[in-house]
């Protein structure tokens, strides 16, 4: 079981990688296509700021799931430092199973607020529940990505260049 | 149920997840889960309120210096900057260290981040000053305290963390402004000190750069000096919010690296824009989940309580401000930045502004305590990407950094009492 899931959380993680650094990438086309075209023409579209705006979004939540793989979320560790081995090894495994805990809620409420939302964005007239839907996907992703640590345990670290310092 | 057992149940399993090391976004989504739950609230909420967070295009401004930083020390302009500031300040005696606060200054005018400051500039020349003879203590110590500039000098993606935690009522443009002088007054405390410490232990000067050689570092580093005005002159003017001057600021990087320097090809851009998601990711989730705990503290009446608990203290609002700086150094020490920031500003904010204190200074007390919990042990991740690249433990690196502790504290001081160190120039750009 635990070698399926380092599987599956291997290439889902790269799948998840590349659409976070392809979000950036249009992140920064679409403030750049604002910035010049306000600066040089005076001209603004309600649209790019409505659509940079789901696209936060969604690279916020995935960017947060990939993290959980990548293990850079920042946590406490005062006291799991102070704990004999395999107690740590035990509250590293609760903690995962508590992220898993807050993706499946995120996932289950992210589905039900994007059934019940019946408004549309102003701009784009795109249904509102586009802004709910990231949630869906990135809490299922929180949770599989934690759930591979409650099962292989704190020691099956990511590749080092798939960690990294916080800012 | 009543307030009070809501209350300790929030705040009490807040408390136990921090302790198991859940991390801390986690930690505030699932109280504010629980407490929905508690409450008969419809936990809807919490996602709703993450999700309108984290739709804010304010927000894009941190992935964006994130990765202007990540652009320009892969592209070879950290280097330059330290080149440049060889030029200017490598001839006093400790030149090395000199050269190490200087080029943090501008370094960290560009990149906000102190760990990326610190793993750019100290992994050049760290390695450089102990092969010189310097001490490594010391050579860590320059380091990841002069990195702390980076929090303060603008533009700091911690001051956009600040300004939203406060709820938007904090300009951007105002608090990078109110950052420079608390900036270049610790720069100017580091160098005195490691002058004097160059002085006593012997460390040499560096030999002058011929004048001919000097100009053409200062020339070939051009690109890399004006990239801070392209961001701060932009958004203290007015002409655009600070999301567009970054990404601004991220184009002119990438083109400067590219086609300038040649330092860069596109295939590289791929790990960069990696890199810089993962951590954006983490800062925005924090962001979104502290909203949707905000929420769940106003239903809680915490911030209005506080304040009254806090007043009935003591009347002396120099007594509370020191407590509250205590308080933040504290906490400094076993959490990292930017979850206190969006933690403790919703709670401690309305408390200064009852005392008087303006949000913008505050922001600057602020960014300044957590700035120096970074280099602080047990928790600080400056200190330990520090220790790391020098090689030696936390506890060595420690006592070298107790001078450096207390011209930090004696700055926070002058912050946190004369209001005028942050705020002249904010008020005399907008005169």
């Amino acid at each position: 079981m635990s070698a399926f899931m380092r599987v599956l959380t291997f290439y889902l993680a790269r799948a998840v990688g590349v659409v976070l650094a392809l979000l950036l990438a249009a992140l920064v086309a679409l403030a750049t296509l604002e910035t010049v075209a306000w600066a040089l023409f005076e001209v603004s579209w309600p649209q790019t700021s409505e659509i940079s705006g789901l696209l936060l979004v969604w690279f916020g939540f995935l960017g947060a799931a990939y993290g959980i793989h990548g293990r850079v979320h920042l946590g406490v560790e005062i006291v799991i430092r102070r704990l004999p081995r395999p107690w740590r090894d035990g509250v590293l495994r609760l903690a995962s199973a508590l992220v898993a805990l807050f993706g499946v809620l995120v996932a289950f409420y992210g589905a039900a607020l994007t059934s019940r939302v019946g408004n549309t964005l102003p701009a784009t007239g795109l249904s509102a529940a586009v802004q709910y839907f990231p949630a869906v996907v990135a809490g299922a992703l929180m949770a599989v990505f934690a759930l591979e640590e409650v099962l292989t345990g704190p020691d099956q670290a990511p590749p080092a260049e798939d960690r990294d310092a916080s800012p | 149920m009543v307030d009070g057992s809501l209350l300790g149940l929030v705040f009490g399993l807040f408390a136990a997840l921090l302790l198991l090391r859940v991390p801390v976004a986690f930690c505030l989504g699932l109280s504010a889960f629980a407490y929905c739950f508690a409450a008969n609230l419809p936990p809807l909420v919490v996602v709703q309120k993450i999700s309108v967070q984290m739709s804010d295009t304010t927000l894009a401004a941190i992935p964006f210096f994130i990765l202007c930083g990540e652009i320009m020390a892969r592209g070879g302009m950290a280097s330059r900057l330290i080149d440049v500031a060889g030029v200017c300040v490598g001839m006093i005696r400790g030149g090395l260290a000199m050269v190490n606060i200087v080029a943090s200054m501008f370094f960290g005018g560009i990149s906000g981040s102190s760990v990326a400051d610190t793993s750019s500039i100290g992994s050049l020349l760290i390695p450089t000053m102990v092969r010189k003879g310097y001490h490594r203590d010391f050579s860590v110590a320059v380091t990841v305290t002069s990195s702390t500039q980076g929090i303060i000098i603008p533009p700091s993606h911690n001051a956009i963390i600040y300004s939203l935690a406060a709820g938007g009522l904090v300009s951007i443009q105002s608090l990078f402004l109110a950052g420079y002088v608390p900036g270049l007054l610790i720069g100017s405390a580091l160098m005195t000190l490691a002058y004097l410490t160059a002085r006593r232990r012997g460390y040499p000067p560096e030999a002058p750069v011929p004048l001919k050689r000097a100009a053409q570092i200062i020339v070939g580093a051009v690109p890399a000096l004006v990239t801070p005005l392209i961001i701060i002159v932009p958004i203290s003017l007015g002409w655009v919010p600070a999301h567009q001057a970054a990404v601004v600021a991220v184009v002119w990087a990438a083109l400067v690296s590219t086609f300038g320097y040649r330092t860069l090809s596109w295939r590289g851009y791929g790990p960069l824009l990696l890199k810089a998601s993962k951590t954006s990711g983490m800062v925005l989730i924090l962001i979104g989940a502290a909203a949707a705990f905000g929420e769940v503290m106003t239903y809680l009446h915490v911030p209005s309580q506080l304040t009254t608990w806090l007043m009935s203290l003591s009347a002396s609002k120099v007594m509370l401000m020191l407590g509250i700086n205590l308080m933040l150094l504290a906490l400094g020490t076993f959490m990292d930045m930017a979850p206190l920031i969006v933690i403790t500003t919703p709670i401690l904010l309305p408390v200064m502004t009852e005392l008087g204190v303006d949000p913008v200074h505050f922001g600057v007390i602020l960014l300044l305590n957590l700035a120096i919990g970074l280099c602080t042990p047990p928790v600080g991740s400056t200190l330990f990407v520090g220790c790391a690249i020098g090689g030696i433990s936390i506890e060595e690196a420690t006592r070298g950094l107790w001078p450096f502790y207390v011209a930090m504290l004696a700055i926070l001081l002058l912050v946190t009492f004369v209001p005028a160190v942050s705020l002249w120039l904010p008020g005399w750009v907008a005169r």
